[in-house]
């Protein structure tokens, strides 16, 4: 026996934490919004057809996880605290059958009413023939017969009435006796949650888009939460009515569910880094926004221990906003490898990293700046010469080495020679010959 | 004397103090939490293998610090090398293709500052900042009781902070013919450490100064 949930949302919505939460009309997209957030009550979601005498609301069926959240009663109330904190005004009620339980959350007044399994008809029996929306030859013909109540209609021969009314006599009749009905088909959320907005007509980029963008990301965590998932990267697409379309991708080093922080992260990329198109004399419009969670992962198991929560959470918090001014790649943590190679003895990684084994003992010294790439070096190798490289000079004091080092013949092919010199001014640099080429190069200094 | 107190500081005693190695007689207390330390010296004077050497010890007790490197050249090699264990070590870098790279360093460098995630914050080369940008530092360094430590080859303007200067000098080093530079002989520099407002400039020899 299924029971369906049936939460009633009425036409307004407002959004909590947004700076204007004057109510708005609430539209479609809010309700598939609400959809998914909702699957953290369960995986069966199903809307109603998107007709006017629907309402706003949507179905449940709670079946098999009522008793996860403490039963029927307790179910409803956390849906219904659920809803109400993000913004809506609802109401609702649980019955066997799915129209049962959207007629008594729509029109019995309470917030919540729980119809106790099979007893459907007699609960809907006291309720007006007026809540089915009758058409006015219909209501005109039940009016003679001085049918007034659900109860009344039960009673009524269905080939009689489908004879009279056609298909609505039978469709409310069925409805009052509580017949089986064909369930609702369940909605199905998409993988990449999406949310966009278009400027109609097109805007000049300020607060304005702040407090779209707000929204939108307000939405966007509410159906990755709803799923129990976090976002690891996103896609934030600007259309602009004279320039052309901007792309902003975003990889977080740490999954993020959190609104607020997906918000400073977007907000710092647009207004604080990169190239602000809109800071011109002469700004673009916007014509479309949209902001797409492209790759989600399941949330991060949340830490008992309240204080490494807090400061797990500040972390990370950091760690997302360093990575979207800074670019991901340039906030990092290393670790050794069991390389005697320059170009392959550190990888970074993540900050913090995971657990890992042991690193290997110090190695041989190496300097503190290892240039990125090698540059070339004027001069020759022996002390008095001078040497001569494109930010620097020196020459020779003392020179040590050769250290030989080849690259894998499988990747980089190389064969050097590497020489620490000491120059006359004190520095010490590490310096190499090619011994393909027989040209010296630095590539690091000591500091 | 000790120069903590010529220089008008008392010890930090807290659990958040940073020894460093090479200063325990001079700096018993350690660098100063909550405030700004500079390291400016020469190219090659040692200067970072000075300003690194407090990490050591801060990760192997399982503390951390940040690295805010704008040259992207600091190998975390040498740094291993050093004794620090890296798990503990964040690096960030000023992306190249900044426009505006010390707008960038100065936001990162707040950034980490306030968070008090991290126990020393070190700033290789950040590169000109002005007096208001090293007082908003100050105060955030005092507010989160960090470790503020830059490095750089020129002085920094620190009037308007409290701070010690240490000045790293080389001098010229003694010839060797057969033995490599790990065991060349110990180059001879000086570090001055300075207060402001104090004129204690004192000029304190470190004996055993290796490249």
């Amino acid at each position: 026996m299924k029971r369906w949930a049936y939460i009633h949302v009425g036409d307004q919505r407002s959004y909590p934490d947004v700076n204007d939460n004057s109510p708005q009309i609430c539209e479609t997209r809010d309700l598939l919004v609400l959809a998914e957030s909702l699957l953290r009550f369960t995986p069966h979601i199903a809307l109603p057809p998107l007709k006017a005498d629907t309402g706003n609301g949507l179905w449940l069926e709670i079946s098999g996880s009522s008793h996860l959240f403490g039963g029927e009663t307790s179910l409803i109330e956390q849906i219904l605290d659920f809803v109400t904190s993000v913004g809506f005004h609802p109401a609702g009620a649980i019955a066997n059958r799915p129209e049962t339980a959207r007629l008594l959350a729509r029109f019995r007044q309470g917030p919540a009413y729980i119809v106790p399994p099979n007893r459907d008809r007699d609960v809907l029996s006291q309720l007006p023939i007026g809540i089915l929306n009758p058409s006015s030859g219909a209501s005109r013909f039940l009016h003679q017969l001085g049918i007034t109540h659900l109860g009344e209609l039960a009673r009524l021969n269905l080939t009689d009435i489908e004879q009279r009314l056609g298909h609505e006599g039978k469709r409310m009749v069925s409805i009052a006796r509580a017949l089986p009905q064909t369930p609702p088909a369940l909605y199905k959320a998409s993988d990449s949650p999406i949310e966009d907005f278009v400027f109609d007509p097109p805007m000049v980029p300020d607060e304005a888009l702040l407090f779209t963008l707000k929204r939108l990301i307000y939405d966007l965590i509410l159906r990755v939460t709803g799923r129990s998932r976090a976002i690891v990267s996103l896609d934030l697409e600007l259309h602009f009515d004279s320039q052309p379309t901007r792309h902003e991708p975003f990889l977080f080093a740490h999954p993020l569910s959190n609104e607020k922080a997906l918000f400073e992260a977007v907000r710092l990329r647009l207004f604080e880094g990169g190239s602000r198109p809109w800071e011109s004399p002469d700004p673009p419009r916007i014509s479309y926004l949209s902001i797409q969670a492209s790759e989600l992962v399941d949330a991060p198991q949340i830490q008992n221990n309240l204080f490494h929560r807090q400061q797990q959470h500040q972390e990370v918090a950091l760690i997302n906003r360093l990575g979207v001014v800074l670019g991901s790649g340039n906030v990092l943590s290393a670790s050794i490898q069991n390389s005697h190679l320059p170009d392959t003895s550190w990888v970074g990684g993540s900050y913090p990293p995971q657990e890992s084994e042991n690193p290997p003992e110090r190695q041989i010294q190496r300097p503190v700046f290892l240039l990125p790439t090698p540059l070339p070096l004027q001069g020759s190798l022996a002390r008095g010469e001078h040497l001569k490289w494109p930010n620097g000079n020196g020459v020779i004091h003392d020179y040590w080495g050769p250290e030989r080092l080849r690259g894998q013949w499988w990747s980089k092919p190389y064969a050097r020679d590497y020489f620490v010199a000491e120059l006359q001014r004190g520095e010490r640099i590490w310096l190499y010959r090619d011994l393909h080429t027989h040209t010296l190069h630095i590539h690091g200094i000591f500091d | 004397m000790l120069l903590h107190k010529q220089a008008g500081f008392t010890t930090p005693s807290n659990s958040r103090a940073i020894a460093h190695p090479r200063l325990q007689d001079q700096l018993p207390g350690g660098l100063p939490v909550g405030s700004i330390t500079l390291v400016h010296g020469a190219r090659s004077s040692g200067k970072t293998s000075f300003a690194l050497e407090p990490l050591a010890p801060l990760t192997q007790a399982g503390r951390q610090a940040a690295v805010i490197d704008t040259t992207h050249a600091i190998n975390p090699v040498a740094l291993h090398n050093l004794g620090i264990v890296l798990r503990h070590i964040l690096f960030l870098r000023v992306p190249s293709s900044s426009k505006r790279p010390h707008k960038h360093t100065l936001w990162a460098i707040q950034q980490v500052v306030v968070s008090q995630v991290f126990d020393v914050v070190l700033v290789v080369e950040p590169g000109p900042l002005s007096q208001a940008s090293m007082r908003q530092l100050q105060l955030a360094a005092e507010r989160s009781e960090t470790v503020l430590l830059f490095l750089n080859s020129t002085p920094l303007p620190h009037r308007n902070a409290i701070h010690y200067t240490i000045h790293y000098e080389v001098n010229p080093t003694v010839h060797s013919d057969d033995i490599s530079p790990i065991l060349a002989p110990p180059r001879r520099a000086s570090i001055q450490i300075q207060s402001r407002g104090h004129h204690s400039t004192k000029r304190h020899r470190i004996a055993e100064a290796g490249a």
